[in-house]
């Protein structure tokens, strides 16, 4: 028992000496660390011994024995330690005590261990850079010579330079600032000071932006400033202010400043005072937006006048053409003659002044299309006769043989170019003849050169006058308007014209011999299927009777001439007198078509088209614009208004007859084709095209038809087709153009229930949401089926 | 005092009167640190001196006797335990010699603290050495113990002579001559 007690408290004994064991190894193991540590330290600092020691024996090792600049080591008392070659050569040349001597006198100045300096020693002529440096521990220093006398050399022969370039941009009253890199003046040279009206004295320590700028040209200077911070050169414009207080618009060039080290230490601005052109292309632009206002001042002001003027007109023509069919006595039919006349004159004279403020807001366009020259020449000359007759002149016309029949180009513009200048003869003589000659010069194969001659036997044209006879406003002398009457545009318009048709008017004259004018065009040869559709006017005049009409105008004397006009055909007239009584009228009753003037109080005629085409519960009659205006991209507007033709006045009767059955025609047609495509089907006498116009377009030549009609069904399948692939892949563009090349031949074989969707498609597809036209779309491709149908039957 | 001096004592007793006799000389010699000592550790040399002294009287052998016996058992677990300090040794005198110039400096980098004591060795012809043992701790039977398991190691015939220089027992010359 007692045993045991025993060996438990040896157990015991032994478990407190391990754990005290233990305690002891994690003591020495600490021990250890810390031990570690230290020892890894003075490794680190034996290293850096080694390296120090390394780099000192390294600098030793490269002593420069072979150096052919003097070196010389020397301790901390000034004692030569060692020198190489070069080093002893210069001891044995000069005093050696003395350079010695300045040596220790730099070291004692203060050079810590390690430190470097740059001291220049004079040695008689030569100067020596002198780069020394503090060994470490070894407690000497080397001294490096260099001589400098050549860079000096050339540094002064680079500041001569600079300073002889500098005076050449002073002399060219350049003025040259330098500023540091804080912007702050170091240097204003005297032209800049003669620029600005300060002395350098003045500027010396400035901020040069607090002195020249305010602004943004502040903040455009310090932007340019920090390019100069990267090395970079500009050359931008600003404004500065004098001394004065005056103000002036400087070019800048800016460049950087270096130091040797290649260091950006500042810049240097030359300025160019550029106050006077700047100020002179201020001027000039303040000019041209006047010049430019009063442009578009005198095309608003002409457009406005072409109104006011035609509206009277149109009232006035209106009026006589009543007249002329009451029952008049022959003494008034004389007057009513003089009246006719005298207006047909005004409004000549009008689209004379319309023509010319064409020409001058570059409006002036050609419509091209086919006419037939004789045609041209016959309708000059029936024009013409008159006048003639009543001078008792003779009117005669010579034509060459061989002109081909038909041109491209714009017969009504050559038409109003010939009757001017006839006009102009007649005008000037007053005994003889006028010759109109036309003569084939060149035929081509696709085209003609044709010179055309007006001859007159008259009073001719003084050489001193004859290069100012095509000035406009202007007549040979005053007392020619005061003779003959006359605005003096004509020969102006005239010439513009012909300058548009590609040619140029000449004039041969002496005074008292008779004038010669000729000009010469090269035409493009056109055949028959060139000529546009003959407007046939044959209207018949049953048609109209009947038809309910609301007509849209402000002016009353246009009222009164529509009513007188209406009242003969028992047309049903219901006048209002602006856009929104016509909505209002509208709503009330149904019509067949509305006369719409444009130009009317409370609401215009475009809004109130509008209203009405957005108001769904209006059965959408046709709309017939009446308008003064003669412009013809302005009427082209109204149609994108919902507007469906347009008639500039004064206006034919019969035009506006021949219009009104179209349009009420084409809602008919349109009409049935909506309400039952079945009912169309069947009803194969309501026929969606007609071959008439080929009819009259080949006087009846049937061949030719038929080709037409062939080369229809040749070509206008493809097309369809690739109208049907371009709105499958929703390329809205092809299909406006696809229905741009459509449009033509549709047109001439009167397809007219397609004619606006084709018009809208081309022209108005943005404005359109895609179901419309997709519903367009596959109408057109439809019909088309349709009219090939009708076409092969008809053959 | 090294830890293993006691520990190696503390086995010694246990082999040579067993389990009960440890227990009994620990237990009555009121010891600071219980009688747990570990190889690594440092105690008071009174501790020994209170272990020796309980010891001798319960077996009624002298202090000297039972230093003199565990000094000879010491130089055996020595000689077992740190074999490099005999690498290359194979004379008893030079090995003797080597404990002042070689093995305790040795020992003193282990154990900084460790209290040694002095074997200044004289030689006095081939076959006799004169070694001065100096120490505060008096303990120059456990030196002698250890001289003689040296001669034994070395299987040597040899005397170990003993002259106390002081009367403390501080330092003490111990002649050994080889016959």
């Amino acid at each position: 028992m007692s045993n045991l007690e025993a060996y438990k408290r040896a157990f015991e004994r032994e478990r407190k000496a391990r754990k005290e064991a233990e305690k002891v190894l994690e003591e020495k193991s600490s021990q250890l660390y810390a031990l570690n540590q230290e020892l890894m330290s003075t490794n680190s600092s034996l290293e850096f011994l080694i390296q120090e020691r390394t780099e000192e024996l390294e600098q030793i090792a490269r002593f420069p024995e072979e150096d052919p600049f003097p070196v010389f080591r020397i301790d901390i008392n000034g004692e030569l330690v060692y020198s190489n070659e070069a080093g002893k050569q210069l001891l044995n040349k000069f005093e050696k005590e003395d350079i010695l001597n300045q040596f220790k006198k730099w070291v004692d100045e203060g050079l810590e261990v390690g430190e470097k300096k740059i001291e220049t020693l004079f040695l008689a002529s030569t100067t020596f850079r002198v780069d020394f440096i503090h060994i470490t521990k070894f407690n000497y220093i080397n001294f490096y010579l260099t001589d400098i006398n050549e860079q000096l050399h050339v540094e002064r022969l680079l500041k001569q330079s600079e300073a002889k370039y500098k005076s050449v941009i002073e002399n060219m009253r350049l003025g040259l600032l330098e500023v540091d890199n804080d912007n702050k003046i170091t240097r204003a040279y005297e032209q800049f000071c003669v620029l600005t009206g300060y002395s350098e004295e003045e500027l010396i320590g400035k901020i040069a932006v607090d002195v020249f700028t305010r602004g943004e040209f502040t903040e455009q200077v310090l932007a340019q400033q920090n390019k100069r911070l990267n090395g970079e050169e500009s050359v931008y414009e600003a404004q500065i202010y004098k001394k004065s207080g005056e103000q002036l618009w400087v070019l800048i060039s800016g460049a950087p400043l270096f130091n040797e080290n290649g260091e950006v230490i500042g810049s240097m601005g030359i300025h160019l005072d550029i106050t006077e052109s700047k100020n002179n292309e201020e001027e000039l632009i303040s000019s041209r937006f006047q010049a430019e206002a009063s442009a578009k001042s005198k095309e608003v002001f002409l457009a406005n006048m072409s109104h006011e003027i035609r509206t009277p007109m149109n009232a006035i023509l209106g009026m006589i053409e009543l007249l002329f069919r009451s029952n008049c006595t022959d003494n008034q039919l004389k007057y009513l003659n003089v009246i006719s006349k005298s207006a047909t004159n005004l409004l000549t004279i009008i689209n004379d002044i319309l023509d010319l403020s064409k020409v001058d807001s570059g409006g002036l366009s050609l419509q091209l299309g086919g006419f037939r020259i004789n045609e041209v020449i016959e309708h000059v000359l029936q024009l013409s006769s008159l006048k003639a007759e009543e001078k008792d002149l003779l009117l005669n016309v010579r034509t060459t043989e061989n002109l081909s029949s038909v041109f491209v180009g714009d017969g009504l513009r050559l038409t109003q170019v010939l009757i001017n200048l006839i006009g102009n003869a007649i005008k000037f003589t007053d005994r003889g003849a006028i010759n109109l000659e036309v003569q084939l010069l060149n035929d081509l194969e696709d085209r003609q050169e044709v010179l055309f001659k007006i001859l007159d036997t008259g009073k001719g044209i003084s050489k001193e006058n004859i290069q100012r006879v095509f000035e406009p406003f202007r007549q040979e002398d005053e007392s020619i308007s005061k003779k003959y009457g006359g605005t003096g545009l004509g020969l102006s318009i005239t010439q513009s014209l012909i300058r548009l048709m590609g040619g140029e008017i000449c004039v041969n004259s002496e005074l008292g011999k008779g004038s010669e004018f000729y000009f010469t065009l090269t035409l493009t040869k056109g055949d028959e299927s060139s000529l546009p559709q003959i407007e046939h006017l044959e209207i018949d005049y049953a048609e109209l009777k009947g038809l309910k009409v609301l007509l849209a105008e402000d002016n009353l004397f246009n009222q009164a001439v529509v009513e007188g006009l209406f009242e003969e055909h028992n047309i049903e007239l219901t006048i209002v007198q602006n856009g929104a009584e016509a909505v209002d009228q509208v709503k009330k009753e149904e019509y067949d078509i509305i006369l719409m003037d444009v130009q009317m109080p409370v609401l215009n005629g475009l809004h109130a088209t509008e209203q009405i085409r957005n108001n769904k519960e209006i059965n959408q009659p046709p709309i017939l614009a009446l308008t003064a205006n003669a412009f013809k991209n302005e009427c082209e507007k109204y149609l994108k208004y919902g507007m469906n033709d347009y008639l500039s006045k004064p206006y034919d009767p019969d035009h506006l007859y021949q219009k009104m059955l179209s349009l009420v025609n084409q809602k008919k047609m349109a009409l049935t084709n909506n309400i039952s495509t079945s009912s169309i089907e069947k009803n194969t006498e309501n026929r969606f095209c007609s071959l008439e116009k080929l009819y009259q377009m080949s006087s009846n030549n049937e061949t030719f038809v038929l080709k037409m009609v062939d080369s229809f069904l040749e070509h206008t399948p493809p097309i369809l087709s690739e109208v049907a692939t371009a709105q499958k892949e929703h390329n809205w563009e092809r299909v406006s153009e696809l229905c741009h090349r459509l449009k033509a031949s549709y047109n001439t074989l009167s397809i007219d229930v397609l004619k606006s969707d084709l018009y809208s498609l081309e022209r108005e597809c943005d404005t359109l949401s895609v179901e419309q036209r997709e519903e367009m779309v596959d109408r057109i491709i439809s019909i088309s089926n349709k009219v090939f149908e009708e076409l092969k039957q008809e053959k | 005092m090294k830890g293993i001096v006691f520990t190696e004592f503390i086995e010694l007793v246990e082999d040579k009167f067993g389990i009960e006799m440890v227990d009994k000389i620990i237990s009555s010699a009121e010891l600071p640190s219980g009688g747990a000592y570990t190889a690594v550790g440092t105690y008071s040399h009174s501790e020994m001196v209170s272990l020796l002294t309980e010891l001798s009287s319960e077996t009624s052998i002298s202090i000297q006797d039972l230093l003199l016996t565990y000094g000879a058992h010491f130089f055996s677990v020595l000689s077992t335990s740190y074999p490099a300090f005999f690498k290359g040794q194979d004379d008893c005198f030079s090995f003797l010699e080597s404990i002042d110039n070689y093995i305790h400096p040795e020992v003193l980098k282990l154990y900084p603290d460790a209290e040694l004591p002095h074997f200044s060795a004289e030689r006095v012809g081939d076959k006799e050495l004169s070694l001065v043992y100096a120490s505060d701790r008096a303990l120059s039977s456990f030196a002698e113990g250890l001289i003689q398991g040296t001669v034994k190691y070395f299987n040597v015939d040899a005397t170990v002579e003993k002259q106390l220089l002081e009367e403390d027992g501080t330092k003490v010359r111990f002649v050994i001559k080889i016959s």
